[in-house]
């Protein structure tokens, strides 16, 4: 019995415990938790607008930019194609592998053409492509700007691997400063032939 | 013996009978149990893994000066930390967008042949549309000012759209296009492929990430086993503000090893710049993809009016990156991100070049229809309240 009772106060000794009060200056936590401002956050967050915004950045994506102005008159320049190292690279036993300001060339046999045009309106894009496709056999990488690339693909469904939405970045690679300009890449050249726009603004005579 | 055989009966029923119930029709079926996938933007508290935010948060008391002019100097804390950029998300679908659920048709464009069933091929009909939509996560959903951390803020931005991509698959213009990437293709490179595996393995295990494992990050470091592993044994020290510095020194080194070649994506060796993948398993492809966008959005940031990717982050030998980012075009820079996957289901951060996660990790989920969304962390090295906080993508993406 004696036994008994004292395991039966065992659990009053155990979870004892004393208040040792308050020592200093406290604070209260004013803080939100970071989760619960996260969770604020989501309930507040409109979704549907952030939809909107996706579908509103596809169409943007698919016009093609307009930065470059019209060709005068046929031009034909041969330059090297490189790009100049921006940085030195070091191998992971930290000897330099490239040094900064090197050329870079990518000299491939096999030979490249891509078609800088103009997609303002119907007939300009369909007499370029007309010509580009002849004297290319077909083979050129069209960039169309001015024009939403969708589009372009209702009238070429097949071609869709073959046209896409001008940018900058590839006018700046290929140093491009006007439209319509063929490129023209072969081992480590690249032959631009800019055409004067004239010749594509009216319908073409079979 | 009867008792016992009755008794095991009633617990055998009703062991089955939880597990296998019969719904008399589809609306019988809740929310929860239903197998849709939930899209990331539908589910961002469990599929974005902010945990990794607190993780890797560290605000120290090393200051440093940014400002070129006297009237612009300011004074900053040296900080570390992490937050979610974005969506990298592949589908075998044109026009779709897994991370929001939209779907904006493309009949015109032809579905890609995700996966590759000639085994006799080698491997380049096997194909996936990528994004890269910039979604400044933390940013959208903590309203109240964080310009002392310089959190990314804006609207939602879409740079890349491999649809409308002219080098996705096109091996030869990918070669002229990316031509410092290409550069790296050497009998040097492939030694280092070996090495950043190990060394990506080694950092991750070293910042603590677990593998493999869905939701809470709970692995922690343990700073003795890794110093056992990296430390010199004739120079042994057990000094605490050594092993820190002994830490730091560690992580220098990995990811000087990691960022020096970066077209080695660490145990997943070479990738192809021309965005092909082998086809066999999507979630695989979709790691090795990401890194292609990641890339490819840093080779374009020096000659493209949109900032793509930057460097935010410090290593020695480059330029600094404390007060503001920099263009910086020959690195895909692994260390500086962490993809989370949200889609077909969400998990834990891993590096990028780690073994990544495979079908087999998840459960069969078909309804993807092969689909994968990342979110996309990019680490940030700052001096905080001093850094040149204008986020050139927050003005609708004008330099």
């Amino acid at each position: 019995m004696k036994k008994t009772i004292i395991s039966l106060c065992l659990p009053f000794l155990l979870f004892a415990y004393s208040d040792l009060g308050k020592a200093g200056h406290t604070y209260p936590i004013i803080e939100n938790n970071f989760f619960d401002d996260i969770k604020e956050g989501i309930n507040n967050l409109d979704v549907e607008e952030l939809r909107e915004q996706t579908k509103k950045e596809v169409y943007k994506q698919a016009m093609g930019e307009n930065n470059l102005g019209y060709c005068k008159d046929y031009k034909e320049i041969t330059e090297e194609d490189y790009v100049l190292l921006q940085d030195n690279i070091y191998s992971p036993a930290g000897r330099l592998f490239q040094e900064k300001g090197t050329k870079m060339y990518a000299s491939i046999d096999k030979p490249l053409d891509l078609c800088f045009i103009d997609g303002t309106y119907d007939v300009l894009l369909e007499n370029q492509i007309d010509y580009f496709d002849r004297i290319t056999n077909k083979k050129c990488i069209y960039l169309v700007s001015n024009r939403n690339i969708m589009e372009v693909y209702k009238k070429y469904p097949t071609r869709y691997r073959e046209m896409f939405p001008a940018r900058q970045a590839l006018e700046t690679r290929f140093n491009v400063k006007c439209k319509p300009t063929h490129i023209h890449l072969i081992k480590n050249d690249r032959v631009k032939k800019e055409h004067g726009i004239d010749k594509f603004k009216q319908r073409v005579e079979q | 013996m009867i008792k016992k055989i009755i008794g095991l009966a009633i617990t055998t029923s009703l062991l089955l009978g939880a597990e296998s119930r019969q719904f008399k029709s589809v609306n019988d079926i809740s929310a929860e149990e239903r197998t849709e996938l939930k899209a990331p933007l539908f589910n961002l508290l469990n599929s974005t893994a902010f945990p990794v935010f607190l993780k890797e948060l560290e605000v120290t008391l090393k200051v440093g000066i940014c400002g070129d002019e006297l009237k612009d100097k300011a004074l900053g804390f040296r900080t570390a930390m992490i937050e979610p950029y974005g969506y990298i998300e592949t589908s075998n679908k044109p026009l779709f967008f897994p991370f929001a659920k939209l779907d904006l048709g493309g009949n015109i464009i032809k579905t890609e042949p995700a996966r590759n069933n000639d085994v006799d091929e080698a491997g380049r009909t096997a194909s996936y549309y990528t994004h890269f939509i910039y979604a400044p996560i933390l940013g959208m959903l903590i309203k109240k000012q964080v310009k002392f951390l310089c959190i990314s803020g804006g609207s939602l931005i879409i740079p890349v759209l491999s649809e409308f991509d002219p080098t996705k698959n096109n091996d030869l213009l990918s070669s002229k296009v990316f031509i410092n990437m290409v550069i790296m293709m050497s009998p040097v490179t492939m030694v280092a492929s070996i090495l950043d595996c190990g060394a990506t393995a080694s950092y991750s295990m070293i910042k603590g990430y677990s593998t493999g494992e869905i939701g809470d990050d709970t692995t922690t470091w343990d700073s003795s086993s890794w110093q056992d592993s990296y430390e010199d044994p004739n120079n042994k020290n057990t000094h605490a503000t050594t092993m820190k510095d002994m830490k730091s020194k560690g992580l220098e080194k990995l990811a000087f090893i990691r960022n020096s070649l970066y077209m080695n994506l660490g145990c997943q060796g070479f990738f192809n710049v021309a965005d092909a993948v082998d086809g066999i398993d999507p979630i695989m492809d979709a790691s090795m993809l990401s890194y292609t966008v990641a890339s490819k959005m840093h080779g374009a940031s020096t000659i493209s009016q949109v900032p793509l990717l930057q460097k935010t982050t410090e290593f020695p030998g480059y330029p600094s990156t404390l007060c503001k980012p920099i263009d910086y075009p020959l690195s895909g820079i692994e260390s500086q991100t962490v993809l989370n996957i949200a889609y077909p289901l969400p998990g834990s951060g891993k590096e990028q070049g780690e073994i990544p996660l495979n079908l087999s990790s998840f459960k069969n989920v078909p309804q993807s229809k092969d689909s994968t969304v990342y979110v996309f962390w990019q680490r940030k090295d700052i001096l905080a309240g001093a850094y040149h906080c204008k986020n050139k993508m927050d003005n609708g993406g004008n330099k």
